[in-house]
């Protein structure tokens, strides 16, 4: 019976799609703080796969371990981890995507990608509240035991469709991965509900939920390559739009409208003076110019150091080479070397600007300005190379 | 927006199964070595074996492969037992290195070494053999000879790695692949393998390389342990015997 039954309440399950859930139905955590694994083979079997994986990242050579952002991470989450904070492992990863991620062990990754997306503190934290949302309830085990018995139905489906028509086609086995997806959405819905909770119960900008997505949809637009749609992220995930939209309502809905707030975030203000260029380097080799300049825009209107943002500028002009990039990089890192703050680098690639452009004294004396600001620098001896060339 | 790891894990799983299930039916195993004695200034050659990658997967039905952490346990102690025996037997002075005190730099190594050997398995066994490795003639494949600090440190000559994978089909799944078969479609009912080289801790150099595949033994009983050692090992080339002439 279980043969013919089954792959029958897959396809229904498929067409009865669920809807987003409503905010009348309360999302709750599933498991208490300090869970382990319970007797079962599988959830036992997939903490052993993600402990080898940790083990792994634990010696990443792309591990940020840079002691004031490793605080500034593990603050987040521990605040709304709340009674959750010691069931977590933070790992700051040096990637340029905005992503996040848990394991059902509590090894959590957050990219610097999005420490420099983020316009406030409380953003990071909304992102932090949806995966701690997916470790409380459960997802990784859920998703793969989802995963395991869709497979299983499909699969005698297909056989028994090949035993009786003699046509063997992966029907099933199609349907069901479709299921998966459709269950994948469904579980990021749910984290993203019960995350705005965490944030607001943890004392953030509920917020701050919602607009960490109209940022997502604001750099999308001024990307000058827009992301391909639909990928497979489309597929598990529910769109950045209707996220926005859906978090929009349930947050007002709960907690009342926005109150009118743009001040300044001190801490990540901080974060982001002290570490830029560990955290934007990744973002500038993308060479992604409109999302790179949307994010540079975004950081101006924050406050981080003009000297250092011009700087970054510059750097954007001259990765991108296009006509006419030489002089708009010029004239940022001329802007840059004015200001306050100005990075060393600033001095060494007007250098190597004016070197192209055969403005030699220019480039000496830029280059003289480097080496007495960063005496230490590690290109010391190439510097040295091209002042002396000239005696 | 959190990456689902247990999806594309079990996504890597299938091109493993296949990797093994290509190189034949039944118990076999291939190897290659490139020296014919263990040499040591030692009186016998000195080898470490660094912790063995094994793991156990219980093949579902709908072909997802799931970790199985009780059985990978017992398998991992029953091959380390078993190794230490067999070294014996060959004249060889063998260290296990235990896994929960060691290094950055052997965690690493041993990563090395299942990419490496994946790639050996892949071009010097496999279907994609290399000119530049004469087509599957010239076998020369190497750790680098980074690896002479580890060898230093454990006052070794050889390492001896080891990768193994074995996905248990579920009673389902033997049930699924028989009714399969009668419809005339071919289903993987799984399949265990692996594969196990002698690294030259001078040179970082692969000098014995053995593949086994399917039947090679059960790593879950002692018995069946030593019969895979058995398998795995055979032909590994032997330190100086007792009473031979230096």
């Amino acid at each position: 019976m279980t043969g013919a039954g089954r792959p029958l309440l897959c396809l229904c399950a498929l067409l009865a799609l669920p809807a987003a859930h409503g905010a009348d139905e309360e999302i709750d955590h599933l498991i208490p703080p300090g869970y382990q694994p319970e007797e079962a083979a599988d959830e036992k079997g997939l903490w052993m796969e993600f402990e080898e994986m940790e083990r792994s990242l634990n010696e990443s050579a792309l591990l940020v371990r840079e002691p004031e952002l490793v605080n500034y991470v593990n603050g987040i989450v521990c605040k709304v981890a709340a009674e959750y904070c010691d069931d977590f492992r933070v790992y700051l990863v040096r990637n340029p995507g905005f992503n996040a991620s848990m394991t059902a062990t509590g090894m959590m990754q957050v990219w610097t990608g999005l420490l420099v997306r983020a316009t406030s503190t409380d953003e990071i934290a909304a992102v932090v509240g949806h995966e701690i949302a997916h470790y409380t309830r459960l997802h990784s085990l859920q998703g793969f035991r989802n995963l395991k018995s869709k497979m299983a139905a499909a699969t005698w489906f297909d056989i028994g469709f090949a035993v009786l028509t003699g046509v063997a086609a992966p029907v099933g086995q199609a349907t069901a991965i479709l299921g998966y997806l459709a269950f994948n959405r469904e579980q990021e819905t749910e984290a993203d509900i019960l995350g705005a909770r965490l944030l607001a119960e943890a004392g953030y900008d509920p917020h701050a939920a919602y607009r960490v997505w109209y940022e997502i949809l604001a750099e999308e637009e001024a990307a000058a390559v827009k992301s391909r749609q639909p990928g497979l992220f489309s597929q598990t995930h529910p769109n950045s739009a209707e996220r926005a939209e859906y978090l929009k309502n349930f947050v007002i809905e709960r907690y009342g409208p926005p109150y009118a707030d743009g001040s300044a975030d001190p801490a990540l203000l901080e974060i982001l003076n002290h570490h830029y260029y560990l955290l934007m380097e990744d973002q500038i080799d993308t060479n992604r110019f409109g999302r790179t300049e949307e994010i540079l825009r975004r950081h101006a209107a924050l406050g981080v150091e003009p000297g250092i943002l011009y700087f970054f500028n510059g750097e954007m002009y001259r990765q991108r080479g296009a006509e006419g990039d030489s002089d708009l990089a010029l004239d940022a890192y001329l802007k840059s070397a004015e200001q306050a703050v100005v990075p060393p680098e600033t001095y060494k690639n007007l250098g190597y600007l004016y070197l192209k452009k055969k403005d030699r004294a220019s480039a000496l004396a830029s280059f003289r300005q480097y080496l007495d600001a960063a005496p230490d620098a590690t290109d010391r001896a190439m510097i040295e190379f091209y002042l002396e060339g000239d005696q | 927006m959190p990456s689902k790891l247990p999806l594309r894990q079990s996504a890597r799983f299938p091109a493993l199964l296949f990797m093994f299930a290509a190189l034949g039916g039944c118990a076999t195993s291939q190897n290659v070595q490139s020296i014919d004695r263990l040499e040591s200034v030692a009186e016998n050659p000195r080898i470490i074996l660094m912790p063995p990658d094994i793991r156990y997967y219980l093949l579902t039905v709908g072909g997802i492969a799931e970790p199985n952490a009780e059985w990978t346990e017992a398998a991992q102690a029953n091959f380390s037992t078993a190794v230490q025996s067999y070294a014996a037997s060959i004249g060889a002075d063998l260290t296990i290195l235990d896994r929960s005190n060691l290094g950055v730099t052997h965690f690493e190594y041993e990563k090395l070494h299942s990419v490496v050997g994946l790639t050996v398995l892949q071009h010097q066994f496999g279907m994609f053999k290399l000119p530049s490795k004469g087509n599957g003639q010239v076998f020369d494949w190497s750790l680098g000879p980074g690896i002479r600090a580890l060898g230093e440190e454990h006052d070794a000559d050889y390492a001896l790695f080891v990768f193994y994978r074995d996905y248990q089909a579920s009673g389902g799944r033997v049930a699924l692949a028989i009714l399969a078969a009668a419809a005339g479609a071919s289903t993987n009912a799984g399949s265990e393998g692996g594969f196990a080289s002698l690294v030259d801790l001078r040179t970082g150099d692969i000098v014995w390389f053995n593949v086994v595949n399917a039947g090679a033994g059960e790593l879950r009983d002692a018995n069946g342990a030593a019969l895979a050692v058995d398998t795995l090992f055979r032909d590994i080339p032997a330190g100086r015997r007792t009473g031979e002439p230096r």
